[in-house]
């Protein structure tokens, strides 16, 4: 076989394949009065991502029992946050994905993805009110690649300021990847495990002499079971709205 | 309009100009991006990113240059991401299903005699050869027998030194031959050579 024969061969098929009526343009025109400056790579900020190679913000409020929520407390969070702050919440996706593993649940509420992230929205809760926190989350694409964890916001219990209050034994939480893909469409997968933690037990120890005051000692915090992975497969739309970067 | 009215236009946010050249390129670059890889609504993903990436990026073309060999670089490159994305993805589903590889599936259905008899057409053993080659090679030899470029022009756009390749061009080339060589073993393949070798 000579060299213009493979290249007859090679035009041969890309033309079968393609015909010549092919037309991107009116799909391309759509994203681009939808998006018409959209630039991830002009967007990002190199000292940006120091900031977040680790930011787990836990908020941890142990006194409630009632549930009451009058709005999405992870909303008014990024609100502070400069990096996430203008994005979209509307723009989430619903998914009430559960799997309970043993005595603890884990429940995928809402996803939301656009050019720069995908957030996973989701509940940890245990029936026996034992506090079990998120451990070692991962997303990965279709292709199995791993998309970097950015840091995961998460509460439990109650907090005024943020107007959340939480049944005991049920924490929530919001799992920041970075999106490198420039796929319209993410067919993702989501793992996680589920850490039961103790609360530090607390021993009162009399104190010896006139002092009334006593003593106490804490213990440090034990590390319970370690449940799961808890694996969810899901779909979302890349929103093309949102430029935070 | 002609093409540096449209660049102008685009440089300006105009997105008349990008059509313009939408229109001009499109259907090399979905062809290009289709021997790459193989899959015609890939390719069209590709190739709206691609021009998206050539409407982000336009500052930084200079317009003394022609458009094409610019565009078709980076639709080249974002072809060969998403063949290497998806050939994990086809790997990663084999490997799940625990089932044998697709490539031994292939070759197996290949060599069956009812096979050799189906696959009389030249071109069709050609593209499931290329399909077999690793995305890399196969971008190199799109890029050398598709798109006509040079080895030095294509170790330029990759990045690479010229001996990478004319290695990659000269395994793929061999590989092909063997390949092709099981899928009609009736008709002798003559090893293709690099544009600097000689006939002994």
């Amino acid at each position: 076989m000579k060299d213009q024969e493979l290249q007859q061969i090679l035009h041969e098929i890309a033309m079968e394949a393609v015909p010549i009526n092919s037309d991107v343009w009116p799909m391309l025109r759509e994203s681009l009065i939808h998006q018409p400056h959209w630039s991830k790579q002009a967007r990002r900020i190199p000292a940006s991502r120091l900031g977040w190679l680790v930011f787990a913000l836990v908020v941890l409020f142990l006194f409630s029992v009632t549930a009451y929520a009058s709005g999405p407390w992870f909303s008014r969070l990024f609100a502070k946050d400069e990096r996430i702050k203008s994005i979209d919440l509307s723009l989430s996706q619903s998914l009430n994905l559960s799997q309970t593993i043993e005595d603890v649940t884990v429940t995928l509420e809402w996803a939301y993805a656009d050019t720069d992230w995908v957030l996973v929205g989701y509940k940890i809760n245990n029936s026996d009110g034992k506090r079990f926190d998120p451990y070692h989350e991962v997303l990965t694409d279709k292709a199995g690649i791993r998309l970097p964890w950015q840091g995961t916001y998460g509460v439990t219990g109650q907090s005024d300021s943020l107007q959340v209050s939480l049944p005991v034994g049920e924490g929530t939480y919001v799992a920041i990847f970075d999106n490198q893909s420039t796929s319209p469409v993410l067919d993702v997968r989501f793992r996680v495990y589920a850490q039961e933690l103790g609360v530090p037990s607390a021993q009162t120890v009399p104190t010896i002499g006139a002092n009334t005051a006593t003593e106490v000692v804490l213990t440090p915090m034990p590390v319970g079971r370690t449940i799961g992975p808890f694996e969810f497969g899901f779909t979302l739309s890349v929103t093309t709205s949102n430029q935070h970067r | 309009m002609d093409e540096m009215d449209a660049i102008a236009r685009l440089k300006q946010g105009d997105i008349h100009g990008l059509e313009y050249l939408v229109r001009t390129y499109q259907i090399k670059a979905l062809r290009t991006a289709y021997l790459i890889v193989r899959d015609y609504d890939l390719a069209e993903d590709v190739v709206q990113d691609a021009f998206l990436r050539a409407y982000q990026r336009i500052h930084q073309f200079d317009v003394k240059r022609p458009f094409g060999p610019w565009f078709f670089k980076i639709v080249v490159n974002i072809a060969k991401q998403a063949a290497v994305r998806r050939e994990r993805e086809i790997a990663f589903d084999i490997v799940s299903a625990n089932e044998e590889t697709a490539l031994d599936k292939i070759l197996a259905d290949l060599k069956s005699p009812e096979a050799m008899v189906e696959q009389h057409d030249l071109q069709q053993m050609i593209w499931k050869a290329l399909g077999k080659l690793p995305p890399a090679q196969r971008t190199t030899i799109v890029e050398r027998y598709y798109l006509g470029l040079r080895e030095k022009d294509i170790a330029a756009r990759a990045g690479v030194p010229l001996g990478t390749i004319k290695w990659r061009l000269h395994t793929a080339h061999k590989q092909l031959c063997v390949w092709l060589g099981q899928l009609r073993p009736n008709i002798k393949f003559k090893q293709f050579k690099s544009e600097k070798e000689i006939e002994p």
